[in-house]
């Protein structure tokens, strides 16, 4: 038990900006995505035993945290919903970087839930393909499909 | 695609709040948040109990008031009979659509009529 406590705090530690990107593109509201991190910290804590794919089973146990928060308490629909960019004006940044920011939340707000879901396990979640496989409870391949599938669309938007 | 990779990479991201990792920690001794409040099954005995007395004594009711006479039930009267207005073409009236004139009233019940039609009106 405390050996598995101590897996987890380490996961949480080395992953902590992951998850919550990972939640965050699920429930698209910063305070949300962080209560289902909690949540689901809350569960793991309590396993009895070790699951196989810890790592794995971390982001599923967010994962479904952040769906069930988005269940229990749907967005109001005036809300401005957010996404996993930060959207504070950092000086540094300069107008076209800002605005490629923007298209690029644009494009993938376009295309479907589980291209999006995917791409952000995997380029911001730095999950491989075989974890988000786990992660999802979904086959290899179609995993890769949706991830190259939602980023050939992306770049279609982004050229537009 | 790797160039797009590269540049989605670049982007910033919304950053953790400072006490979530506190709030996290947190969880490990933390009490369980429970939304709504612990529900507790009726045993089906229980039921199934109450169930049947009820209807021993719904049927011990009934039992004891099927001899009864109805009767009729206090503080509601008898309405007023209805009358009945009748409002005819006045024999006396040179317009035949006039219908204003002449009527009269009529209490209500059995009433006989007869019809004559007149030749040439």
């Amino acid at each position: 038990m405390h050996t598995l406590n101590g897996a987890l705090q380490e996961i949480y530690r080395d992953c902590r900006q992951q998850l919550l990107t990972c939640a965050l593109a699920i429930t698209r509201c910063h305070d949300r995505a962080e209560e289902a991190i909690q949540e689901a910290f809350y569960r793991l804590f309590r396993l009895n035993k070790k699951p196989r794919h810890l790592k794995a089973y971390v982001f599923r146990t967010v994962r479904n945290a952040a769906i069930d928060q988005v269940r229990r308490n749907p967005p109001p629909a005036d809300e401005v919903h957010e996404f996993i960019f930060d959207p504070g004006a950092n000086p540094r940044e300069t107008a076209a970087a800002n605005e490629f920011k923007r298209r690029v939340t644009e494009a993938m707000l376009t295309i479907s839930t589980d291209e999006r879901e995917t791409i952000v396990e995997h380029v911001y979640g730095g999950l491989t393909f075989r974890e988000i496989a786990q992660v999802r409870q979904a086959p290899l391949g179609t995993v890769t499909a949706w991830y190259h599938r939602g980023l050939k669309k992306l770049r279609a938007r982004l050229e537009e | 695609m790797k160039d797009l990779e590269s540049k989605l990479k670049k982007l910033p991201l919304v950053a953790p709040s400072p006490d979530l990792d506190d709030r996290v920690s947190a969880q490990k001794t933390g009490r369980p948040v429970r939304r709504f409040p612990e529900r507790r099954g009726v045993p089906v005995w229980v039921t199934g109990a109450v169930a049947l007395i009820m209807a021993v004594v719904g049927f011990a009711v009934g039992a004891s008031r099927r001899g009864e006479q109805p009767h009729r039930r206090p503080g509601r009267e008898r309405r007023p009979p209805v009358r009945l207005h009748v409002i005819y073409n006045s024999p006396s009236s040179g317009n035949p659509f006039d219908f204003t004139r002449a009527s009269d009233m009529f209490p209500a019940g059995k009433m006989e009529t007869t019809t004559q039609t007149q030749k040439g009106a």
